[in-house]
């Protein structure tokens, strides 16, 4: 009975493995060498990943600005309707992307919510490079304000308290004690919150449209290449798979450099 | 002088209890664990509010109940070594005693004169540049006292400071300590659950037990050495 269990569980996990490594190795298998370079240097796809890296990389620079004082907020303080703003923080993440496209859209649109002041202000944001900045931030504003969240409010208060009694104001802590005490998770959250945004593809194309140049990133491209370019959906594809594991292995890698930091110093006495 | 009256609700029972010390005296408050000896810290260096009380440290007042007065925690003269020593564990031994000094805006070269004294003092300065966790347990207390004195307290509180040690280690060091304190000029209040080490370090013990000082019907309190009061102000000449 217990083999024909280890059996069934190993078969299992095989399964999902197997489920999860093959379309990646059809990938790599489908395109040779020289194509993959020749198809990088393809204005198309040049252009889609340019924008795709500019506005990813913009994009979780804003959410980790503002979602820095955010997170910390939510770690270290009560106020009245706090379960309110951390279930809207959570739910871009479990939100269908397209529903949260047509959420921008029916806000920031010409003749939404806010369409009218933002004219007069003169910013532009569907089908539009800001556009899909505003469509990636909001989507992965979450990956990154919840980890960090969850990092400042796992710091040891003990440490908050001696600082105080060293004289040390609020933010003094917060940027000698909490902040660095918090790096892991915040780049943890950084980093995925980055992946989302490279990855983001049906709030953008609702609410951003898909425009080469201006509005079409790498998922977008891959979606269009598939119907007239097989070759440059693969080289694109290819080129997303290879940062994502880029930065999931460097959230490892980060994870071994910080594990120093995760508890207390271990206490020898002698 | 330290005056202070802290009730304070915390749990199941309460702490109401009045001291009283003078600049250069040690009292040694003991007491069983949960008797309130690290919350009395807590109260007296701000980190923890009393419901009811006043706490005044010379001229200042800390806190009063009567006038909603309540000077924070950072804001207090107060040096504070918690029982763990809670050494920063991201910052060597330098930036660990550099903290407060730099939390004040210090100059540079002010920091570093500062620092590097405190470091001489305790005999720190081959570690300085060491993490915490490369220190042994006497090594970790020396550097949690250099960085709560080197600010220069009216007050120092030390919780338990020996407990996170071996036995042997806790002798040697148990000596150490008191010549430190001895050479202070401050008030410290030393809480301990250890007779010997009240007895060593203390010039006025007072014996904590359930959030109280208990009375003999003499009026003193059974810790203490001398027949001074258990609140009472006047000091017993150091030993």
């Amino acid at each position: 009975m217990e083999v024909a269990l280890r059996v069934l569980a190993g078969l299992g996990a095989g399964l999902l493995v197997a489920l999860l490594a093959l379309p990646l190795a059809a990938l790599f298998l489908k395109v040779r060498p020289e194509t993959l370079l020749a198809k990088l240097s393809d204005p198309v796809v040049a252009a889609a990943l340019r924008l795709s890296l500019e506005t990813a990389l913009l994009s979780t620079l804003i959410v980790c600005a503002l979602g820095l004082p955010l997170a910390y907020l939510l770690a270290t303080r009560s106020f009245p309707g706090k379960r309110v703003v951390e279930v809207l923080v959570e739910l871009p993440m479990v939100l269908p992307p397209t529903v949260a496209g047509f959420a921008l859209l029916l806000a920031f649109g010409r003749a939404g919510l806010l369409g009218r002041q933002l004219d007069a202000l003169g910013l532009h944001l569907p089908f539009t490079t800001l556009g899909v900045i505003v469509a990636q931030v909001f989507m992965a504003a979450p990956f990154f304000i919840s980890p960090a969240a969850a990092g400042f409010a796992s710091v040891d208060r003990r440490y908050l308290d001696i600082a105080s009694t060293l004289r040390a104001s609020e933010p003094y802590s917060f940027f000698r004690v909490m902040l660095p005490l918090s790096l892991p998770s915040l780049m943890a959250g950084a980093t995925m919150s980055c992946a989302r945004a490279l990855g983001e593809f049906g709030a953008t194309i609702t609410f951003a449209g898909n425009m080469s140049g201006r509005t079409q990133t790498m998922p977008l491209a891959v979606y269009m290449a598939l119907e007239s370019d097989l070759d440059g959906a693969v080289v694109l594809a290819i080129v997303l798979v290879s940062i994502s594991v880029a930065l999931l292995l460097s959230l490892r890698h980060l994870h071994a450099g910080f594990l120093w930091r995760s508890g207390d110093a271990p206490r020898r006495t002698s | 002088m330290l005056r202070a009256e802290l009730h304070r609700k915390l749990g199941d029972f309460s702490l109401d209890l009045a001291l009283e010390a003078a600049p250069g005296e040690t009292l040694a408050l003991m007491g069983e664990s949960g008797s309130g000896k690290t919350a009395t810290l807590r109260l007296l260096a701000g980190l923890l509010d009393p419901d009811r009380g006043r706490i005044a440290l010379g001229e200042e007042i800390y806190f009063d109940a009567a006038t909603g007065a309540r000077v924070p925690a950072n804001r207090r003269s107060i040096g504070y070594v918690p029982q763990d020593y809670a050494l920063f564990p991201h910052l060597d031994v330098y930036e660990n005693v550099a903290f407060g000094l730099r939390a004040q805006s210090l100059r540079g070269p002010d920091v570093r004169d500062r620092a590097d004294a405190a470091l001489t003092r305790f005999g720190l300065d081959s570690f300085a540049r060491r993490r915490p966790s490369e220190l042994s347990g006497g090594q970790q207390q020396r550097v949690a006292l250099a960085r709560a004195l080197v600010m220069e307290p009216r007050l120092l509180l030390l919780d338990e400071p020996l407990s996170a040690l071996d036995a042997r280690t806790r002798g040697e060091v148990l000596g150490e300590l008191g010549e430190v304190l001895g050479a202070l000029t401050c008030i410290t209040v030393y809480v301990t659950h250890s007779l010997r080490e009240a007895e060593a370090i203390g010039n006025r013990i007072l014996l904590l037990q359930g959030g109280r000082i208990p009375t003999h019907p003499s009026g003193d309190n059974p810790g203490s050495e001398s027949s001074a009061p258990s609140s009472g102000p006047q000091p017993a000449p150091r030993s």
